[in-house]
């Protein structure tokens, strides 16, 4: 239906204008105001800045980029290697060419404060970021390939967050120190110098900061992911006041489980990759009563999945002793759980020790 | 986008497009109250200033919440997929159920050939075995059984006549931890690809998602994303395409098809015809059939070389493109009907595809032909120059000096006819074969027999290694050789080739022989890794190969690369440019023309044979190894082996002779003493296999 006909007939049927255009303002007064992309969105151009400094050697980029935090000049960016040196140049996207000052770094997270002299400068705000949602459209704008030069703006690319998931990537062996939450994206941002530009949603919210090239260790293949503003928030609180931020929080290894105690042989480990088959079982202990048998493989310990031997002692470290725990078990072409009591530990060990 | 939006914002424009003007003008009418009219008005006008307010950007909160609905709807069928074998580094892979009784789809290319234990996890988080049942090779899908997995929804399949491109394609995968499906958002970048086996998309297709479905805005499965790749054959994996924007899809209505099949146990595979087009430019025109490959689906159907298919499975067939893909969907045991031209005649036929073509063996006659030159004017037919005892031929009757004249009542024009004739029939076939001799024309049933292993094998005139000093064939041949026996070495006086704009660079010789009219073969010999050191070298391997150039009535070429010093695809495939410059100036005997080399300088031969395969009738490998790799026989293509070694070689060649024969080539081997190269039984030996070449 076109808006004419709806003209025609409210023309026709004589009822006065005045009412249509109450009708008219009402509607936009219901409306709101239009959800524009572009009125704030675009700002963020003026906030993303472009840092060169170390590299360039050796297949690491000499640049990358960063977004404004503050209007006195503050700028947020990933820890790298480019801020190796005391020339750290931020170029402003009118071109306006700063000598930046490493400010603060929380290697911890990967991130970085660089401060540049000045003032009134568009900023974006990160004392309330609201987490994006899987699925959410979302914009990257980074320097990548270094393609923008002097008075040129940044590149804005577009995509959707993938997934939302804990950050399971390295490059080459070295694994990143942060594991917390990130956001996956769709859009190509691994790239040369994408790192430390702005992930924004459709109102230019600042939502996360753009990560390093990494390979994700899991899928095998190079990741696009941002670090969540959420995340780094607090952090960042104590990083403008040159503080150090709390560390990373860690999985708390409240002394844990380990397949012994539980009453589990496992085969002899001989490769890296031994499957975790259990050996055999020791009498009167939490796996016997639980009814696990020689030849089961364990293939997933609280759910998650264990593809060897190693990854089993690993996730019953991060067990808790006092929690009952459920175990996945293949036995022959069949799937059974089986729940483990730790508590009955000490009581096994006591009878292992009385005779 | 093509459906509406499910969010609240659109559920309120659709509402207010439901109010009907005419039920208010009765009411009017029937004097119905004002103020129901002006509230209603207010409404439309609510309406009209949404529309006015909404700018393209405004859509775009309602599409990303209809690609959430989208992936809402699907993600309870769509469950992650794990493997046990050990390694912590494997990453999981994304299956789509098929049906209520745990059947799930997949990619196959994680899953290795001997499957360790399978694991899903369901959308709810519940992790059940998996079995593999079968694989579909042809798309790089996988079947697998999921015991217990009974509660997952079969996902709604997107109509298959209504994919367009450029509508949205959502790729959703379950490979990271958590509740929620991972998805990148694209559109339909072309249908049809792949041969007609894939859609394409410019969502993310990577390992992240591969064996997720691709759906549509409305969450219905539009294919399953596999990391099939344009140019790779079939079963190889293409996951370095990942994250290219070039993605790819198996249509949904064709994995659905396939399910029942594959859920017999049973593997599926590309069907095969057993044609050739001569040509695999996708946009030359389909003509004639180049070949019919004898004991294959397109010879049982009656097909010949030289009949013109215009209609396949149904589509109307004008490139090579069309034929391949009408033929790219389809499996080993489909049948589909075609129809051709036969001398203007149409004709139909119905073909039953195969997954594995017959090794294609030659048969035996028992002739040599005559060298005649293909220039000068003959009378039809091919002379016979040689019979050899016991054989189909000698049998028959037929004599050297006789010419063959007609196959079934089919003349035989000239020796090319003759070739594709040859290249038709398999051992156990019976010719009424008709010949002249001294103007008497004769007719006779002939069967032709098994190919003999090798082309010295079973040969009256070929040497074994006992007796390598066997006198070459006597003068009593047509068109033979006589030696110049006694006669001084001749010295070469190589010329350098010279191709414009060309790569490299070339020096052939052509000695001067007694029959100089007939045609020529010629021996490409390839130098080591870095070429031609220096013109000593090549004149030593020129003046090696006299004796053999002499009687055998050979050229020699020796080609260069253009950048030593390593040996680039460009520098082997611009080896055959030179043979073919050779040919402009000489008359070629394109069944003798043969590449070899010495260790190193062999396996260089070995990949300039392979690279100009049409060219090659021939390999001569020195001192070198057979490859354990081997590709398939062509009928119109056949390539004969020949080793020579300084010593008796260990098992590992035999092995790999027996698997060359097993492929249905001919290979011979000899031991022709130390040092191999320049023993004059290897002289022998060469020049009874360049003799035979030919044989048939």
């Amino acid at each position: 239906m076109s808006c004419r006909s709806l003209f025609t007939i409210v023309v026709r049927r004589g009822i006065g204008w005045s009412v249509l255009c109450l009708g008219l303002i009402g509607g936009l007064l219901v409306a709101g105001p239009a959800k524009s992309r572009a009125a704030g969105w675009l700002d963020a151009q003026t906030r993303v800045v472009k840092i060169f400094g170390a590299g360039g050697t050796a297949g690491l980029e000499a640049y990358q980029s960063g977004v404004l935090i503050s209007p006195e000049g503050m700028i947020l960016t990933v820890w790298s290697a480019v801020l190796d040196t005391d020339q750290l140049s931020v170029v402003l996207d009118d071109g306006r060419n700063y000598l930046g000052e490493l400010w603060a770094a929380d290697p911890g997270r990967e991130i970085a404060l660089v401060k540049i002299d000045a003032e009134e400068l568009a900023a974006f705000r990160y004392d309330a970021p609201r987490p994006a949602r899987v699925g959410e459209r979302v914009w990257a704008w980074s320097n990548l390939f270094g393609v923008a030069q002097g008075a040129e703006a940044v590149s804005v690319q577009h995509g959707v967050v993938a997934a939302i998931a804990p950050l399971e990537a390295g490059r080459g062996v070295f694994l990143s120190p942060y594991r917390g939450p990130v956001y996956v994206l769709d859009n190509m941002t691994n790239n040369p110098g994408a790192a430390g530009g702005a992930l924004v949603d459709g109102d230019g919210a600042l939502l996360g900061l753009l990560g390093k090239e990494l390979r994700s260790t899991s899928q095998g293949v190079w990741l696009n992911y941002a670090l969540p503003l959420a995340e780094l928030a607090g952090p960042l609180a104590t990083l403008v006041e040159r503080r150090s931020p709390l560390p990373v929080a860690r999985d708390e290894r409240r002394g844990g489980l380990d397949a012994t105690s539980l009453g589990i042989v496992l085969v002899p480990d001989v490769v890296p990759r031994t499957p975790a088959y259990v050996e055999s079982v020791r009498p009167g202990t939490p796996a016997a009563d639980a009814g696990l048998r020689a030849d089961d493989l364990v293939v997933s310990v609280a759910g998650r999945l264990v593809r060897n031997c190693q990854a089993l002692r690993e996730a019953l470290t991060g067990c808790d002793p006092l929690t009952p725990l459920v175990l996945g078990v293949l036995r022959q072409e069949t799937l059974v759980e089986l729940t483990l009591d730790p508590r009955a530990r000490e009581a096994a060990a006591a009878a292992g020790d009385s005779p | 986008m093509s459906s509406p939006p499910r969010s609240s914002q659109a559920r309120q424009i659709r509402e207010s497009r439901r109010l009907d003007p005419r039920r208010l003008d009765s009411r009017r009418e029937a004097g119905g109250g004002r103020g129901w009219v002006l509230a209603v008005v207010v409404l439309l006008g609510c309406w009209v200033g949404r529309v006015v307010a909404q700018d393209p950007v405004a859509l775009e909160p309602l599409e990303e919440a209809a690609w959430q609905a989208a992936v809402n709807r699907v993600a309870p069928s769509v469950v992650r997929l794990e493997r046990l074998d050990g390694t912590t580094e494997t990453p999981p892979a994304t299956g789509v159920v098929v049906s209520t009784d745990g059947l799930v789809v997949t990619s196959s290319h994680w899953i290795p050939a001997a499957p360790p234990p399978l694991l899903c996890l369901t959308p709810t988080g519940q992790r059940l075995p998996a079995e593999l049942v079968a694989r579909d090779h042809s798309r790089l899908i996988a079947l697998l059984r999921v015991a217990g997995l009974t509660a997952a929804p079969i996902p709604p399949p997107a109509p298959a006549g209504e994919v367009r491109v450029g509508q949205w394609a959502i790729a959703v995968g379950r490979t990271f931890p958590g509740s929620e499906p991972n998805r990148s958002v694209g559109i339909i970048s072309a249908r049809e690809r792949i041969w007609g086996r894939a859609l394409q998309t410019d969502a993310k297709v990577s390992p992240a998602n591969y064996g997720g479905p691709l759906v549509d805005v409305r969450g219905r499965v539009l294919g399953l994303l596999v990391p099939l790749a344009p140019d790779g054959t079939p079963d190889a994996v293409q996951v370095a395409w990942y994250d290219s924007g070039i993605g790819f899809a198996v249509p949904w209505e064709q994995v659905l098809a396939a399910v029942p099949r594959l859920a017999g146990g049973n593997d599926l595979r590309s069907g095969l015809a057993g044609v050739t087009l001569g040509t695999s430019d996708p946009l030359a025109p389909v003509g004639a059939l180049a070949s019919v490959r004898p004991g294959t689906p397109a010879a049982r159907a009656g097909l010949l070389p030289g009949d013109e298919v215009y209609e396949l499975d149904g589509r109307s067939l004008a490139r090579v493109g069309d034929w391949k893909r009408a033929l790219g969907p389809k499996y080993a045991g489909d049948t589909l009907a075609l129809r051709y031209r036969r001398g203007g005649e149409e004709r139909e036929a119905s073909l039953t595809l195969t997954d594995e073509l017959p090794v294609y063996r030659r048969p035996l006659l028992g002739v040599r032909l005559a060298r005649e030159a293909p220039s000068a004017p003959a009378e039809p037919g091919v002379l016979v120059r040689q019979v050899e005892p016991e054989s189909p031929a000698a049998l028959a009757g037929i004599v050297a000096g006789a010419r063959l004249v007609s196959v079934n009542g089919q003349p035989l024009v000239d020796p090319s006819a003759w070739r594709q004739r040859i290249g038709q029939a398999v051992a156990g076939d019976v010719w009424q074969l008709t010949w002249k001799h001294h103007g008497q024309e004769r007719t006779a049933d002939v069967t032709l027999a098994p190919g003999p292993p090798g082309l010295l094998e079973n040969d009256p005139d070929g040497p074994s290694p006992a007796d390598a000093e066997t006198p070459p064939p006597s003068a009593a041949e047509p068109n033979g050789r006589e030696p110049q026996a006694d006669s001084a070495p001749l010295e070469p006086a190589p010329l350098e080739l010279r191709v414009p704009e060309s790569r490299g660079r070339a020096w052939a010789w052509i000695p001067a022989v007694p029959d100089a009219a007939a045609p020529r073969g010629a021996l490409v010999w390839m130098p080591g890794p870095s070429g031609w050191s220096s013109e000593d070298e090549r004149t030593n391997c020129f003046r090696r190969f006299a004796p053999l150039a002499e009687r055998a009535g050979l050229a020699i070429l020796l080609p260069q690369p253009a950048e030593g010093p390593a040996w680039t695809r460009a520098d082997l495939e611009q080896v055959g440019v030179w043979i073919d410059e050779l040919g402009r100036g000489l008359e070629l005997d394109r069944e003798r023309v043969v590449c070899g080399g010495d260790e190193a300088g062999a396996a260089l031969a070995w990949l300039a044979g392979w690279v100009g395969r049409s060219r090659f009738r021939g390999l001569v490998l020195v001192e070198a190894p057979l490859s354990p790799r081997v590709p398939e026989n062509d009928p119109q293509a056949p390539v004969a082996l020949l080793a020579l070694h300084a010593r008796v070689p260990g098992e590992d060649s035999a092995r790999a002779i027996a698997a060359w024969r097993t492929a249905g080539y001919s290979v011979d081997e000899r031991v022709v003493g130390s040092p191999a190269p320049q023993s004059p039984a290897a002289t022998e030996v060469l020049t009874d296999w360049f003799d035979a070449l030919d044989r048939l």
